[in-house]
Formats: C-alpha cells, structure tokens, sequence
C-alpha cells in the first residue's frame, strides 16, 4: 500500500535516526577525536533535515510508481543509488579512495573496496533500512483505519 | 515491463555498475606501465647489501651500530686522519678516528658537555681541551691560566690579551653565559674566557668582554658532494640519476620507487640503487627526485670516501692494483 507521511512521522524518524547517528559517532573513538565530535554536533541539524527530505522523497517516488511497494525494493533501490553515487564521486579526482596505480594484487584491490564498503556503507545500509521500516509502521494503521 | 521488474532492472544494473567500476580500476588502472628493470637490477646494487668488484668495495663503516647521530666527517690533511663526531646517548660525546687505509682506529668519548668543540686540530672544552686528534693522546689536558685569579685590571688584561694573540697560532674563546654555573659571580661579571694555542699547548686567559672575531673559523667538515637540485636527474661528473622504476604512486605526478644512480668515483661508476620518491613535475630549481638522506663525501689525498644512505655511513675503499 501507498506510503502515508504526516510531517509528525517524517519527523519523528529523522530524530531518531540523528540521534542513532550522534551516539554512533559518540561512540566510535575513531570518530570523536578532537574537534570531530563537535563537527559531527554541528551538522546534526543539517542530518535532521536530510532525512525528513529523504522521506518525503521515498513518497514521492512510492506515489509516482517508480518504486515498487515492498520494503527490499524501497530500501535496496535509494541505497544502490546512493552508494553508487558516492563510489563514483570518492573514486575521481586527484585523491581515489582506491588509491590508482599502486600495484596491489587481486586479493589486496577487493579488501581495500571491502574496507571502504564496511566503513561507510554499512551505516549507511543500517540507517536507510531504519527509515524504510519506520516509514512502513504508519501504513498499515492508516489501511486499518481505512478499512474501518 | 511492471514496477517490480524495473526496480529488479535498476538494482541489478547499479551492482554490475559497482563490479564494472573495480575490474576497471584493477585492470587499467592499479599497474604501472613501465619497461622491465630486471637487467637493472642485476646490475644495481642495493648499498646496504654491501657492494664488492675487483676495482673497489662498498661496505658498512661501523660494524656496530655507532651510526646513530653522526656529525659530517672532519677531514685533517696534514695527519691523514678522519673524525666523527657522535653521540650514543645524550650523557657522552664520542670522537671516532679512520686513518688512511679507511680504518676504525681509535675512539674517544668524553661525558655530555655543551661546549665541546672541534677547533683547528684540537677537541676543546671549557674547561679542558685534549689532543687526541694529532697524537692520540686519551688523557684530557687543562689550559694554563694566565691569570686564575681574575682580579685584573681591564687593562692588564687587555694587554696581555694583545700580547698572547700576537705569539698564538689559533685563538678561541668561550662566552659567559655557558662557562659557569648561574649563581657563579663571575657569570654576572661577565667573565669570558679567551684560550690561545702557542707552541702546542692552550693558554687561558679570563677578562670582562674579550672578543675573538670566529669569523673565518678553520672548517675540517667535508662538504656534502650529493647534488640536491635538477643537475641530479641529469648526467654530470658527480652523481646522478641514471633511470627510475616506479614501484606506487604518492600523488599525482609523485611516485615512491626506486632509483638507479650512478656515482662516478675516481675512475669507476659504481652503481647504486637506493629507495627514493621523484616528482615529475618539480617547481623552480627543485630536482626531480629528493635525496635528503643521501650524502657523499670525498677526502682528496686518501684512497677512500662516504656514502651516507639514512644516516648510516659507508665506505668505498679502491682496491690495491696487483
């Protein structure tokens, strides 16, 4: 069924999932070093808005019929999107992330994609498939209610 | 085609866009295409390896691990010796002394003091000087105090000063501030000290404002002979990058690799590899590639020279024609 979003739901999910965010980063010593913590604070408004964007995107696209209404296809769809995006745009430029011309063999070229794909991907998967979940929650009450 | 095969269609296209992306970068672009230095580096030798010919040999100058905090070689024609300067660590100062077939003769080592000093062919201290340079002599020898008292008059030391500096063959001194202890009243006169060196032995004198013009200081230290700009990369009669084999990439246009350098001593060219980074595109007078941590030093007169690679030294010894 069609994705229902009252700006209160949208919200409410943007909230937790910034506030999964900042404990991750909290959490991560790696992350919170130095002036890291206070950089990740001062965007975290920034997180906040992106993901009520995101949601009202997913419903757009949902009410469009270009995303199919099951969860895999709504969650895997933006994620590969996005993913590949970000693979493209950290891969050109002066400084790859797969770093060009350094002569590594097979085995050690895929554990430098595999370390890139847990480091940034990873939490990227976990928080999209949150919000996918959470924007289903809504639905079938308002279908019940419907059906009322 | 419904919405579910669309998506399928999408999902499946941006994995195989992800699968295509690495073989790419794997296949064209994570080699470095560059001719074989197999022949190269059969012929280059690594210095650390120790590098042996019928002509000459190339090996570790200390065999233990002096090497740690060494000065630049002093070179003393008239005694055909060379002496390093060293420290161990941070208590002792040591003196190591090659003679002239290149060998590790002698040493000395004296406990940390600051003032300790390499002058003409004498080791001065503040307090004592030693001659172990010319005669080997391990013991430690005290100025003569002209006047150990220092009640003078400024005159009287000012005329006698004239006078010493007039029969010395080198003159030195040491200032106030690191001759005595911070509560010495003779640290707030202002006393310095002024040594004089007549007929082999150091005199010294003490007086308010002395001055020695160390100007024109006798400098035993060889210079560093490794060119460090562009004339590297090119042909020339000292040292010089021959070819270089990429082994990964810094940055754009830098590459850390491995150089083949030929140094050209006396009548051979030895050939030397060593691990270096070249920038292709260097600014203003900037060579190509940076050998910071190379030095060469040649002693005219003696059957031998330096090779500093990382702060080890080596020795390239000629070997006796039969």
């Amino acid at each position: 069924m069609k994705i229902k979003l009252p700006f209160l739901k949208a919200f409410i999910i943007a909230l937790i999932i910034t506030i999964g965010f900042l404990i991750y980063v909290f959490m991560n010593p790696e992350l919170n070093s130095g002036y890291a913590g206070l950089f990740f604070l001062s965007i975290s408004p920034a997180v906040l808005i992106g993901i009520i964007v995101y949601c009202y995107i997913i419903k757009v696209l949902d009410h469009a019929g270009l995303l199919a209404p099951h969860f895999i296809f709504r969650f895997l769809v933006p994620f590969l999107m996005i993913s590949f995006i970000i693979w493209i745009g950290v891969n050109t430029g002066t400084e790859p992330v797969l770093e060009a011309f350094q002569q590594y063999n097979f085995s050690e070229y895929i554990n430098y994609f595999f370390n890139f794909a847990i480091e940034i991907y990873l939490p990227l998967a976990v928080s999209l498939a949150a919000i996918t979940g959470m924007l289903h929650i809504g639905n079938n009450e308002v279908a019940n209610n419907d059906s009322m | 085609m419904n919405i579910y095969q669309k998506n399928c269609l999408v999902i499946l296209s941006l994995i195989l866009g992800f699968v295509l992306s690495i073989a790419y970068g794997y296949s064209f672009r994570n080699f470095i295409d560059q001719p074989s230095f197999s022949a190269k580096d059969l012929e280059y030798k690594m210095i650390t390896e120790g590098i042996k010919t019928e002509r000459y040999s190339i090996s570790k100058l200390f065999k233990n691990d002096y090497s740690v905090n060494l000065s630049r070689p002093y070179y003393f024609p008239q005694h055909k010796v060379i002496v390093f300067n060293g420290y161990r660590d941070k208590s002792e100062q040591s003196f190591y002394k090659i003679d002239s077939q290149g060998n590790l003769v002698d040493s000395i080592t004296f406990s940390q003091d600051y003032s300790t000093i390499i002058f003409g062919d004498y080791i001065l201290q503040n307090k004592a000087y030693s001659s172990w340079i010319i005669d080997g002599d391990t013991t430690k020898k005290n100025y003569i105090e002209v006047n150990a008292g220092t009640n003078w008059s400024e005159d009287k030391v000012e005329n006698e000063f004239d006078r010493l500096k007039r029969s010395a063959e080198d003159v030195f001194y040491f200032k106030y501030e690191s001759l005595w202890d911070y509560d010495d009243p003779r640290n707030e006169s202002k006393i310095d000290k002024a040594v004089f060196l007549i007929n082999g032995i150091w005199y010294a004198l003490y007086g308010k404002n002395l001055y020695v013009d160390l100007n024109d200081l006798p400098d035993h230290t060889l210079p560093n002979l490794m060119p460090n700009d562009s004339s590297f990369d090119q042909p020339n009669s000292i040292a010089y990058v021959a070819d270089f084999q990429k082994t990964n990439r810094v940055k754009e246009n830098e590459w850390n690799g491995l150089a083949y350098i030929n140094l050209l001593y006396k009548t051979d060219t030895i050939k030397i590899k060593a691990k270096l980074t070249q920038n292709e595109k260097p600014i203003n007078n900037l060579g190509k590639y940076a050998a910071y941590n190379m030095g060469y030093f040649k002693p005219d007169g003696l059957p031998y020279a330096f090779i500093v690679q990382d702060d080890n030294y080596y020795i390239i010894k000629m070997k006796k024609q039969l």
